[in-house]
């Protein structure tokens, strides 16, 4: 199996989620979010970034392992259970990705400050809250005991041809579209030479993005 | 050359000169209009898919010229009758050199002479000798090299004609919103014009022929209701031509038949924008309906959320209007990709909270509830599972898609119903403009 993104997990904090006259305004887990990425930078990683909030999905940051590997990291509050999305969003062999995530992995488990640690598959989804909590810590596996290293492989990830398909296309239409349509009004004609012209430079910033995809900051 | 006509008496020499330059001069003064007649035919020919042979671009002048001088001596004729030796402007069998047959040849049959080749020195210097090709350019064997091989080969056409339509489609779309803005142009126009009693005779006359054009048509029709089923096929087979491709013969060169089927390609663009579009008209009438009748819906959306298992307060919470942010679905809050292709250099990018959040970069369908949205988050983002909400609700488990069984959307299905109700609304605008305008004759270049 490939590295398991999701994690539902009990966090001794307080519960952070600000209400107002019955609606949630701020959604809670930036405490949280906060303490992993100190574990994150404890584990090597840098340029850890501030924390954003996505609203009803929780609070997120960012961070380099090894240099140019960049990966994600977001929680979401049901408190007590919080849910953790970790992901490489740089495209590479995916070792690095193995590398941290068991580092990670192992750190959660051995912080008091975590019980109840469920980790699960992209197919899967982040566990059921009340699941999380019905959890029996004494028999619950070891981290190490539950994804021995022959268990979990890299997943290597590559930018996508599709910008570049995309780019040729609107390109090339563009470039003849004036040219193959034609018609005696001027209105027609300088209508399809905008078309053309708008076509045209669509394919480019379809261009910029596949080559952008690879393109670190 | 000079000596060629030696034999010649000095009468008929300075005749038949007279009569070279009255012809040439108003050959000339015709130029520009055969030009225009020649290329229009043509380019009806590789629409109709006959096959119109034009070599060479002079080829053009001489069927304009042709047609000016006598419409009905043209008829257009194919490759193949070409290669035989069918002359494709008068007519006739041959070419220089070969014998005229009677009454097609332009020149008087006194002048129609086998020309010599002519000197270096004359080459620019009309002549008589010319007569016997003036007018036309000689019907030229397609050259045995290879470009002129693959100009005429069907499977290089083919490719052609495929590029081409697939080229056109993309433009098909954008040329949705210039028919659009055509259509709001003369709606403008017509407007304006009932504003003076002209404007409003003309109105009234034009309402008055197509109303007698569809009684005209509805009686005869009712007299031979058999023409109807004909009508329709016809109108069935014309449409299915105009946007499918290769349904209609292939142009004589590689360039018509790319031509040809960019064409097609557009055509198809924009009835696929115009089948968005009134997919889209349809989803903004139900998303207003939605809205008018929001406050009266809520007792059902209350029913509703309680069948799915939550306790009233909660059922409550979730059927009040959703005033959050939407999804941001062209460009995440995350500013790490474009339309779902990574761009993690976009982060470096200060993207104002007006742009994100403006309805050019977020869905956020009209009359939706807490609990509407929620389901609609779930169903179009892979990575949106659940929320959470107030504490003192649902007994703290929030609201979790996984537990509704929700199913998401994939692929067609999830870009639609995350593009931004702002495009939509675009393109149901557009669509709506092309359904009130009749079919019109417009881009010549282009099949219909």
């Amino acid at each position: 199996m490939n590295v398991p993104p999701w994690a539902g997990f009990i966090a001794d904090v307080p519960d952070d989620q600000v209400e107002a006259g019955g609606d949630i305004t701020v959604y809670g887990g930036r405490n949280v979010a906060l303490v992993l990425g100190e574990i994150f930078a404890g584990l090597g990683c840098s340029r850890i970034s501030a924390l954003r909030s996505l609203g009803m999905q929780g609070w997120e940051f960012d961070f380099r392992y090894g240099g140019r590997h960049r990966f994600s990291c977001r929680v979401q509050s049901f408190y007590p259970v919080f849910w953790l999305l970790f992901v490489e969003e740089s495209f590479s062999s995916g070792e690095a990705h193995v590398e941290l995530w068991r580092k990670f992995g192992n750190t959660l488990e051995r912080d008091p400050r975590f019980h109840k640690i469920l980790w699960r598959s992209a197919k899967q989804g982040p566990p059921d809250p009340q699941k999380v909590e019905a959890i029996n810590d004494r028999r619950q596996l070891l981290f190490d005991e539950e994804f021995p290293p022959s268990r979990i492989d890299a997943k290597a990830s590559h930018p996508s041809i599709w910008p570049y398909v995309i780019a040729i296309w609107l390109m090339f239409s563009g470039a003849i579209g004036p040219f193959m349509l034609e018609h005696p009004d001027l209105f027609h004609r300088v209508g399809y030479a905008v078309i053309g012209l708008l076509l045209f430079l669509l394919g480019v910033l379809f261009f910029l993005i596949g080559i952008g995809q690879g393109r670190e900051t | 050359m000079a000596q060629d006509w030696s034999s010649q008496s000095d009468d008929d020499a300075a005749d038949d000169t007279g009569s070279w330059i009255v012809r040439r001069n108003a050959q000339l003064a015709l130029q520009a209009e055969a030009d225009k007649v020649g290329r229009d035919l043509w380019n009806q020919a590789t629409r109709d898919g006959n096959g119109l042979y034009a070599g060479n671009p002079s080829d053009l002048r001489a069927i304009g010229l042709a047609t000016l001088g006598n419409p009905e001596s043209y008829s257009p004729v194919t490759a193949d009758e070409d290669e035989r030796g069918v002359d494709p402007v008068y007519g006739f069998a041959g070419a220089p050199g070969r014998p005229s047959t009677e009454g097609g040849s332009p020149v008087p049959r006194a002048q129609d002479r086998s020309p010599s080749p002519p000197r270096s020195s004359e080459i620019d210097v009309p002549t008589v000798s010319e007569l016997n090709v003036l007018g036309r350019r000689p019907v030229q064997a397609p050259h045995p090299g290879l470009l002129d091989d693959l100009d005429h080969n069907p499977a290089v056409r083919a490719a052609a004609g495929g590029l081409g339509f697939v080229g056109g489609l993309f433009v098909g779309v954008p040329r949705t919103g210039v028919h659009a803005i055509e259509g709001i142009g003369e709606a403008a126009r017509f407007a304006g014009g009932l504003f003076n009693p002209q404007g409003r005779a003309d109105a009234w006359n034009g309402t008055k022929a197509a109303a007698n054009s569809t009684l005209q048509y509805l009686g005869s029709r009712l007299a031979h209701p058999s023409r109807l089923g004909s009508d329709i096929a016809a109108q069935g087979a014309a449409a299915v031509h105009s946007v499918i491709p290769f349904t209609t013969p292939m142009g004589d060169n590689v360039l018509g038949e790319m031509k040809h089927e960019f064409g097609i390609g557009a055509n198809a663009g924009e009835a696929l924008t115009n089948v968005v579009g009134l997919a889209s008209g349809f989803e903004l009438a139900q998303s207003l309906n939605a809205i008018r009748g929001f406050e009266a819906a809520q007792p059902a959306r209350i029913a509703k959320y309680m069948a799915q298992g939550f306790d009233e307060p909660t059922a409550i919470h979730l059927s009040k209007p959703y005033k959050g942010m939407g999804d941001h679905g062209p460009v995440p809050r995350r500013q790490d990709s474009i339309l779902g292709f990574k761009a993690p250099a976009l982060k470096k990018v200060p993207i104002p909270d007006w742009v994100m959040d403006s309805p050019f970069n977020v869905s956020k369908p009209r009359g939706m509830s807490q609990g509407d949205f929620y389901e609609y988050h779930y169903r179009v983002d892979p990575r949106f599972y659940g929320a959470r909400l107030p504490k003192d609700l649902n007994g703290g488990k929030g609201w979790s898609g996984k537990r509704l069984e929700l199913e998401r959307y994939d692929g067609p299905g999830r870009i639609w119903a995350r593009t931004p109700s702002l495009y939509k609304d675009a393109a149901a605008a557009m669509s709506y403009d092309g359904s009130l305008r009749q079919r019109r004759q417009d881009d010549p270049g282009s099949p219909r």
